[in-house]
């Protein structure tokens, strides 16, 4: 700060003044001290004859030799570029100009808001020059002010507003501001003028409502900024439609917004006026043709539509609901009396109650009603029509049915059907019925017949033996021995026919036997048929080789005769074998669980393996090995019954393999 | 033993001469009365009036009887002996060619005693007689 003055306490003066003068002129050079401009009187020469400490600081922090040349008893307009010191020549010129005139006294005062920019900051000052009075001392007062932060503000100002103008000129949508309360325009941009077809001279600073023969003295536009704007200050998506003289029938999106500028009477409004004709039309047209569409998808519709009211009256009803229902549409509003034979009936043919009709069940429950299969009965056919319905309530904001929607599809092809099955299926089950008694009867016969052959076949054979034995017995010493031999053969064949009986019962008897089928061991089974074999011919060298925990589902009487005969056969084809060795287990073939028996027996020819399983076919004479032919056909017949099938592999004197799969356990009657 | 006789209900003459064989054979004594079918038998057992003197006898030690007999079955005649208090306790051996699970079952629960199946070979039937004979004649007590 300036520290170094010597003349700080009074500012300099060409005059000496006395007593309460000297006072007065104290006092107004301690005020001309304590403002903040720096003021310099100047005489009518142009002469400094005064200045305040703010000139005197700002002379001295400007350069000695200013502080210098403006201080008191100087030439200002001589200093005056010195003075204004980092001010451009053409600013100072001007300012010598100024005062220059106002000291000839051609203006009473002058002004100049000049920069004086620094490295550092920008600032800037007014120059003001005032004529003071008509003395030839005091001729003129020159001020400098500091308005830099006026100035930056300004700048501020234009630049935000040049933004501002900017965006609006951009906008590819009308945009104008309108000034309350005469609603007169104050601006528009260029898109208002395009659009409307008119002149910036037209349009600024008239009435908006009076613009191009009052066309905007529209009664919605008025409501919007007299009535609700006021209250609202923001407006958004306010549609208005209009006849304009230049342009047509047009609809416009309005936004407008309030400002409040200071002077509370009179408010500036931006308008914004969005052309949304074509995006309207564009939009009827598709709801226009959607609701085409819809109108054609639903006449030709195949199944019938009827709406109806909350009142359950019909609103609408397309050509299937009058073919289904074979009511005309009279009929169906209630204009034409119906048929009163005409109803809803149910599934079992009782006349379906109005409570049961789906409309009012809708209304009554509030829920849609789905698939509710109803016969219409009609005075014109002679067969109800049998229709399925669904009805679908249609609810208001505030859950109120509005309108039901009821559907009906034809099912009369449907109905005739299931009638149709139904009445064949009847026909079958008396069929299978007839048919299970017939099997019925022949199974009693053939029960009956094994019966008899069972107790009738073997009666004589127990003669034929009897008597033979008698006859050996009696008179065997009668007889030679060719003779006795003879009647050993009699007995025994009649040994081996009572076999053959027995088993043919057997076979007759496995073949009517019911299946029970549950789990069963056979690895256990087998062990047991194994320990028997074994019980009969104790002296016999054979090892069973087992797997164990092998099971299977099937029914373990029978599951029971297949291992018995296959083991047994087993045991049999390798009795004349000094050492054998008999295998049950299970493997997998082609991914089914398979079972076998194998031995190391006498085998088979595998030309003849297609025999095997053939009742009373046998691969070997009765001499070689006793048997009646009738295991493997019992074999086969059982596993068949379980759904499987059992083949044979073998080659002579080097054992036979049996292999049989079981089906998943459902069973095969045969 | 005298009174210990035996009433064969069979309609086989070759089976009824086969069983005298083998009763013979194993020195079987007692007597045997024949029946030839199921009306016979109650009628010799229940004491119709117009049978040939029969009536007044005592109980047979055993009855063997035959399943498949004409006029009356040897299951109906089974029943009707046990239903009759006279006859209830006599002992019935059901002696028949049949080996049907059935039939089996159906004797037992008519209330026989014992059931056997003629076998084929006379040497087994003969054993059979011989072991039937040898209990139910003397080793099977009966109430009096």
């Amino acid at each position: 700060m300036n520290t170094t003055h010597a003349t700080d306490e009074a500012p300099h003066s060409a005059h000496r003044l006395s007593g309460d003068l000297q006072e007065i002129v104290r006092f107004y050079r301690d005020l001309l001290n304590s403002l903040s401009s720096y003021i310099a009187v100047l005489d009518s020469n142009g002469i400094i004859v005064e200045s305040n400490k703010s000139w005197r600081n700002f002379a001295f922090d400007t350069s000695e030799e200013t502080a210098v040349n403006s201080d008191v008893g100087k030439q200002y307009l001589d200093v005056c570029w010195a003075c204004m010191c980092g001010v451009d020549k053409e600013w100072a010129d001007d300012a010598a100009r100024g005062i220059h005139t106002v000291l000839e006294k051609d203006l009473r005062e002058f002004t100049l808001e000049y920069p004086l920019h620094s490295p550092l900051e920008q600032r800037w000052f007014v120059l003001r020059a005032t004529l003071l009075k008509e003395s030839s001392d005091h001729a003129v007062v020159v001020s400098h002010t500091d308005i830099t932060d006026r100035k930056l503000a300004e700048i501020e100002i234009n630049y935000a507003r040049a933004y501002a103008e900017s965006i609006v000129e951009t906008l590819h949508e009308p945009l104008v501001v309108i000034m309350s309360p005469e609603m007169k325009v104050v601006s528009a941009n260029d898109c208002f003028y395009e659009t409307f077809k008119v002149t910036p001279e037209e349009t600024i600073g008239n009435s908006i409502y009076d613009l191009g023969n009052r066309q905007w003295d529209i009664p919605r536009l008025k409501a919007l900024l007299e009535d609700i704007l006021p209250h609202d200050s923001v407006v958004k998506n306010y549609e208005v439609q209009h006849d304009f003289v230049n342009i047509g029938r047009r609809t416009f999106m309005l936004n407008a917004r309030q400002f409040f500028t200071n002077k509370p009477d009179s408010q500036k409004i931006l308008l914004a006026m969005d052309d949304i004709t074509v995006r309207k039309q564009r939009e009827a047209d598709a709801l226009q043709e959607s609701k085409e569409d819809f109108h054609q998808l639903v006449e030709n519709l195949s199944a019938g539509v009827v709406v109806h009211n909350s009142d359950s009256a019909i609103i609408f009803s397309n050509p299937m609901a009058a073919a289904l229902l074979g009511l005309s549409n009279d009929q169906m509003r209630g204009k034409t009396a119906m048929d009163p034979s005409w109803c809803f009936l149910h599934v079992d043919g009782t006349t379906a109650p109005l409570e049961e009709y789906p409309i009012n069940r809708v209304l009554s429950s509030g829920q849609p009603v789905t698939n509710q299969i109803l016969g219409i009965k009609r005075p014109d056919l002679a067969e109800p029509l049998w229709v399925q319905c669904n009805a679908y309530p249609f609810t208001g904001p505030d859950g109120a049915i509005i309108h039901v929607v009821v559907t009906f599809t034809d099912i009369s092809e449907l109905k005739r059907a299931e009638l149709e099955i139904t009445r064949l299926n009847s026909k079958l089950e008396q069929r299978v019925i007839e048919r299970t008694a017939q099997l019925e009867r022949a199974r009693n016969e053939m029960e009956s017949f094994a019966y008899s052959v069972s107790h009738d076949l073997r009666a004589p054979l127990r003669s034929i033996d009897g008597f033979s034995l008698a006859l050996l017995e009696e008179y065997g010493n009668a007889l030679e021995d060719v003779g006795k031999d003879y009647l050993r053969r009699v007995r025994a064949a009649t040994q081996r026919m009572a076999q053959l009986i027995d088993d043919m019962l057997k076979l007759s008897r496995i073949t009517r036997a019911e299946l029970i089928f549950e789990k069963v061991n056979l690895s256990h089974l087998a062990v047991t048929v194994s320990e028997e074999l074994r019980s009969e011919e104790p002296e016999r060298n054979v090892t069973f080789v087992i797997a164990p925990g092998v099971t299977a589902k099937g029914d373990p009487r029978l599951l029971k005769v297949v291992l018995d005969n296959l083991l047994g056969n087993a045991w049999k084809f390798t009795s004349n074998h000094a050492e054998a060795r008999i295998e049950f287990g299970v493997t997998t073939v082609g991914a089914k669980t398979t079972y076998f028996v194998r031995d190391d027996g006498a085998g088979f020819n595998m030309k003849y393996a297609g025999k095997l399983f053939t009742t009373f076919q046998r691969l070997h004479t009765e001499q070689e090995f006793v048997g009646t032919g009738v295991g493997l056909a019992l074999v086969q017949h059982v596993i068949q019954r379980h759904g499987g099938r059992v083949w044979a592999e073998g080659a002579v004197e080097q054992g036979a393999t049996f292999w049989f799969t079981l089906g998943g356990g459902g069973g095969v009657r045969l | 033993m005298e009174n210990k006789w035996i009433l064969l209900v069979e309609d086989n003459a070759d089976d009824e001469e086969l069983t005298r064989r083998a009763l013979k054979k194993n020195k079987i004594l007692n007597e045997l009365v024949v029946a030839r079918d199921g009306a016979e038998a109650l009628h010799y057992l229940l004491g119709s009036d117009n049978h040939d003197g029969h009536t007044v006898r005592n109980s047979p030690a055993v009855i063997l009887l035959d399943l498949k007999l004409p006029k009356i079955d040897g299951l109906e005649v089974l029943r009707q002996l046990r239903e009759n208090e006279k006859t209830a306790c006599i002992p019935v051996v059901i002696l028949t060619s049949s080996k049907e699970e059935q039939d089996i079952a159906n004797a037992y629960k008519s209330g026989c005693n014992s059931y056997i199946r003629k076998p084929v070979d006379f040497l087994q039937f003969n054993d059979a007689v011989q072991s039937l004979g040898l209990y139910w004649l003397m080793l099977n007590e009966v109430p009096e």
